[in-house]
């Protein structure tokens, strides 16, 4: 039974076998699917370190790489096939290299490489290019290699390169000659995997340089780190901490903080959300402000003002474009809209932060309707780690409700209540959705659905502390967003994301958890105060048997 | 040829020709075909898997009355299978060369939309995505069967390259899912970009300094990923075996152009990029999908029969805008597939009348697929390669609305080089051994027939003695062929 593996465990999983020799692979612990992706494993956890392992970059952290080592602008990542999610994050452990995306890593690096070529009096300069080319290439390996692979390289290392460059000057240029080394070096695995290896289960100084500036940069490590690193300072908590403050305060990290929380929530793919344009006229119009506010708003809360996860959910402001506040705050169009130092308030309507921006509210949504079930959903499995079962595991046969032009959506759901199979689940679920349903599919308020009128009220009884009365989601947001239960459910996805991972590690994330107990109040819902958390524990630096 | 399979009639076979008044027809068409030196060589080489959204709208494709085993009619109207009967649009029936299969179950242990997975795999959907490599893969790649193709597989698919379980057909080592290919042209240069050789001495050094300047970079990306594997433990390695297998592939390509097993006479016209400006969906490239998805059949079609590779899935996808020409609503989705209100043939069983005016649709849309299906078996016909062709066609669902992945219309396309007998249509056991005929997976009661039996079918038909794949909970969910495809 591999270790490691997502949750393939458990008695009486069979795994492709060549002849059913009835090797029931299913030892290990039973791995109950858990909603939220996948079950515990087994790798490392004993020790409650993270498993050693490699990770290859990410296509944004590619792009990054690149120009911090070539000086040359890559859009390449972008246009690679997309990243593969866990846990809809792409910081993770499923990205592989497969034969697609090979062939355009392949196209790729040969276009960066001559895209050097300009550049390569600075990269590689050479006074006699003619016949003194092998010298010079032995000069610029021995110092770009090593950025390349982001540590120290061995002479064999070095040796291989040579006899690429050697053929690839042959019968051409020194300049030809370099290019192909740099194509090699860019679909290289020292420069495509981040490794978590280390040595004697701790990593290697090296490693924590990579890791902590693909974490708060989201590219490779930059000179300071790398000097401490060489000078074996990072081992030690203090200076980690004091390298993850200063990255923080970087333009660079704004962008992995915004990065983490929208794929926290999902609310990435609204650039992936369409809509039935005879429902949603205005939606493909409003889609790319929807995005753009969704970035400048998590990049102001959780970067520029240092804001906590709870800050999030409950602003009464929004940096939204003009269009779109006009939708928020129900004015007619080229109504006058007014701002303070950009952002236009929203005290005069119910909606706040996060959970009444179009983006979450259409991406949890249908192309032609609401979809509370989502909505609910996705607030307790993301914001409270609250285990909802999929429907499937529990043998229930899912019958969506069909439309009715005579009944608001609530109406429609009704079932889920009155048939106690349902009710089990969904008495947790649709009190929260339905507290969503004043705001359309696309995040507009509306008072009627099918000239009835919307009913927004919840009464919750989970078990959650926030269990309660709400006249609609503004009202459930305010209490949610102070909750014990998405600080702690924050801290989970952040470290999700940090370490990269998808499942639930269950000993590294408790481990971790208890740091963030250790934290003053106040700083615990910073994201990027987690993170420098998170670098400066033991947990960042050790790792247990693959 | 004289496969012995063709002259072999069972009883059973002979008794039922008598009884229904096609007394001679179907014997004498088998007959015929077994005698005549067939022009296409009929060993089984090629498997290429189609995925089409939305199930069906049963009541327009199940067995109806009057129907037997062998002789079935496609032509009433508006069949969605009628495609494969449509001499005057494709040239000729293709009824011969398909095997209809009621009553497969994906069990995906997921919502239906995240179900596709399921199909080349036949593993549950666990943590988002299956648990083991799909059946394309095992064959091209770790059989080695796709080895001596300049390319070993492909994955082609319209509008979404996402690599969801829900919309992805092959699966590497571990379940990792591959990417799809969405620009017919991007397929185009992956399968024909090395097919052109000029002919000129300055030219001819050129390539050969490029190939061997490519080759380098090759075998020190392998080396270097050899001197890194070792360090890992075996679930890790897993990433680098599969890098490997990628740089494999590349290798291929740049060896290409010279590979004798590549029969073309010439690469094939270049898509015509002018009729897709845009190719993704959510991002105005729904009214393209039509043109990209028989772009990316003739692209396949010539691929496959010209020896590029022999391996390929394709990614459906369905017209969702305004203005479709199928004239359903823009939201294929939620106001076709949503609506479907079924039959107990299409409900799993359950009784009910259902509401015959949400059939017509969704039937409609099917029939559209179907036809994609029917216009790649033309061109693999036309290129003398549908007879060594097995298409495997499936849905991720079987009632749509019900997101149900019981009942998944699961066909069977091509020649399959002799290996199964085609043109039939069977119907397997109802899901439940009880008095009500409707139950689902985990219950005692079920005892469906899950496509892992399919997949072992098809394996053993190429040649690989497995007698069981995928991940289940229960063995006899992923143990045994199926008797009735032969």
């Amino acid at each position: 039974m591999p270790v490691g593996a997502s949750a393939a465990g458990g008695p009486g999983l069979v795994p492709w076998a060549g002849n059913a020799s009835g090797s029931a692979a299913g030892s290990g612990a039973a791995a109950p699917v858990a909603a939220n992706g996948g079950g515990p494993t087994a790798a490392g956890s004993a020790s409650g370190a993270l498993p050693a392992r490699i990770r290859r970059l990410t296509n944004a952290e590619f792009d990054a790489s690149v120009k911090a080592l070539l000086g040359v602008e890559s859009k390449f990542g972008a246009s690679f096939t997309p990243d593969t999610r866990q846990t809809g994050f792409t910081r993770n452990d499923a990205q592989r290299v497969d034969p697609v995306f090979m062939t355009q890593l392949d196209a790729a690096a040969k276009q960066l490489a001559q895209a050097a070529k300009d550049r390569l009096s600075q990269l590689a300069p050479c006074n006699d290019p003619n016949t003194g080319g092998e010298a010079c290439a032995r000069t610029f390996l021995a110092s770009f290699v090593p950025r390349a692979y982001r540590r120290p390289a061995e002479p064999r290392e070095l040796d291989a390169l040579l006899a690429v460059y050697k053929i690839g000057a042959e019968g051409a240029s020194y300049a030809d000659g370099l290019a192909v080394v740099i194509q090699a070096l860019l679909e290289s695995p020292g420069f495509l995997y981040v490794t978590e290896l280390g040595a004697a289960g701790r990593l290697t100084d090296h490693e924590i340089a990579s890791a902590l500036a693909y974490l708060l940069s989201g590219g490779p490590p930059d000179n300071e780190l790398l000097m401490a690193a060489k000078a074996g300072q990072l081992q030690l908590p203090e200076v980690r901490k004091m390298h993850a403050v200063r990255l923080l305060a970087q333009p660079a990290a704004a962008a992995q903080l915004t990065r983490m929380v929208q794929e926290w929530l999902g609310i990435d793919r609204i650039s992936d959300t369409a809509k039935d344009s005879k429902v949603y006229p205005d939606f493909e119009g409003l889609r790319p402000a929807m995005q753009k506010e969704a970035d400048a708003f998590v990049s102001e809360v959780v970067w520029k003002r240092k804001g906590s996860v709870s800050d999030l959910f409950t602003a009464d402001w929004t940096p939204a474009e003009d269009a779109l506040a006009r939708m928020y705050l129900n004015l007619q169009p080229n109504a006058q809209v007014t701002r303070n130092d950009g952002k236009v308030s929203l005290s005069g309507v119910r909606r706040r932060g996060l959970l009444g921006q179009a983006a979450f509210l259409s991406v949890y949504a249908h192309a032609h309707e609401t979809a509370p079930v989502l909505r609910g959903v996705t607030v307790l499995r993301k914001l409270a780690c609250f285990n909802v079962p999929a429907p499937t595991s529990l043998n229930v046969n899912i019958v969506p409700p069909v439309q009715d032009p005579q009944k608001t959506t609530r109406e429609r759901f009704a079932i889920h209540s009155k048939d106690a199979a349902c009710a089990a689940c969904h008495k947790n679920i649709d009190p929260i959705g339905f507290s969503f349903e004043w705001l359309d599919g696309m995040g507009r308020e509306r008072a009627m659905e099918n000239n009835r009128p919307i009913d927004s009220s919840a009464q919750l009884q989970a078990g959650l502390s926030f269990d309660g009365s709400y006249a609609d989601s503004g009202a459930l947001s305010a209490q949610l967003a102070g909750s014990p239960e998405l600080a702690s459910c924050f801290a989970r996805h952040v470290f999700r994301n940090a370490a990269a991972r998808n499942t639930e590690n269950e000993g590294a994330e408790a481990a971790f958890l208890k740091q963030v107990e250790a934290m003053p109040a106040s700083e615990r819902g910073k994201p990027g105060e987690l993170l420098a958390t998170f670098v400066a524990s033991d947990l960042f630096v050790t790792r247990g048997a693959q | 040829m004289t496969s012995s399979h063709r002259m072999r009639f069972s009883r059973r076979q002979l008794l039922q020709a008598g009884l229904y008044g096609a007394v001679s027809l179907p014997l004498v068409r088998a007959l015929s075909g077994a005698s005549i030196a067939r022009a296409q060589d009929a060993t089984l080489k090629n498997f290429i898997c189609i995925y089409h959204p939305h199930g069906i709208a049963a009541e327009f494709w199940a067995l109806r009355p009057g129907d037997t085993e062998t002789s079935f009619n496609l032509s009433y109207e508006n069949c969605s299978l009628q495609p494969f009967d449509d001499a005057a649009t494709y040239g000729k029936s293709f009824k011969d060369k398909l095997l209809i299969i009621e009553g497969i179950d994906h069990l995906s242990n997921a919502n239906g939309h995240d179900s596709a997975g399921t199909i080349l795999t036949g593993s549950r959907i666990d943590g988002r995505k299956p648990q083991n490599a799909s059946l394309d893969q095992v064959l091209a790649v770790d059989k080695g069967l796709g080895s001596s193709t300049p390319v070993t597989s492909v994955s082609l698919g319209v509008g979404n390259d996402a690599t969801d379980s829900g919309v992805t057909l092959s699966y590497g080592p571990g379940g990792a899912p591959l990417p799809k290919i969405i620009d017919p042209l991007q397929a185009f240069d992956l399968l024909f970009g090395n097919l052109s050789v000029s002919g000129d001495p300055a030219s001819q050094a050129a390539a050969d300094h490029k190939r061997k300047v490519g080759q380098s970079i090759l075998d020190f990306i392998r080396g270097e990923v050899s001197v890194l594997k070792p360090r890992l433990g075996s679930s890790e390695q897993q990433k680098l075996d599969q890098h490997l297998t990628s740089l494999r592939e590349l290798e291929k390509q740049l060896q290409g152009g010279t590979s004798a097993a590549v029969s073309c006479m010439g690469a094939p016209a270049k898509p015509d990029a002018s009729k897709f400006p845009k190719l993704k969906q959510y991002n105005g490239g729904e009214p393209y999908f039509d043109a990209i998805t028989d772009a990316q059949i003739d692209i396949l079609a010539n691929a496959v029969a010209c020896g590029v590779t022999r391996f390929a899935t394709l990614f459906m996808n369905d017209l969702s805008y305004m203005g479709n020409p199928l004239g359903l609503p823009p939201d294929n989705h939620a106001n076709v597939a949503h609506t479907y209100n079924a039959s107990p043939v299409g409900n799993n069983g359950r009784p009910g009348d259902g509401d015959p005016n949400t059939w017509l649709p969704l039937a409609k849309f099917n029939r559209y697929s179907y036809q994609k299906v029917a216009r790649l078996m033309q061109k693999l016909d036309q290129l003398g390669a549908l007879d060594n062709t097995l298409i495997y066609v499936a849905s991720d669902m079987g009632n749509p609305s019900l997101h149900s992945t019981q009942n998944v219309p699961t066909l069977l396309c091509g020649g399959a080089g002799g290996k199964f007998r085609m043109g039939r249509r069977v119907r397997l056991g109802q899901d439940c051994n009880d008095m009500s005929p409707w139950c689902a997976p985990g219950d005692g009661k079920f005892v469906g027939v899950s496509n892992n039996h399919l997949l072992v079918s098809i394996a053993q038909a190429f040649g690989v003695q497995v007698d069981s794949f995928g991940t289940q909970a229960e063995m006899k969910h992923t143990t045994g062929a199926m008797s009735e495809l032969s």
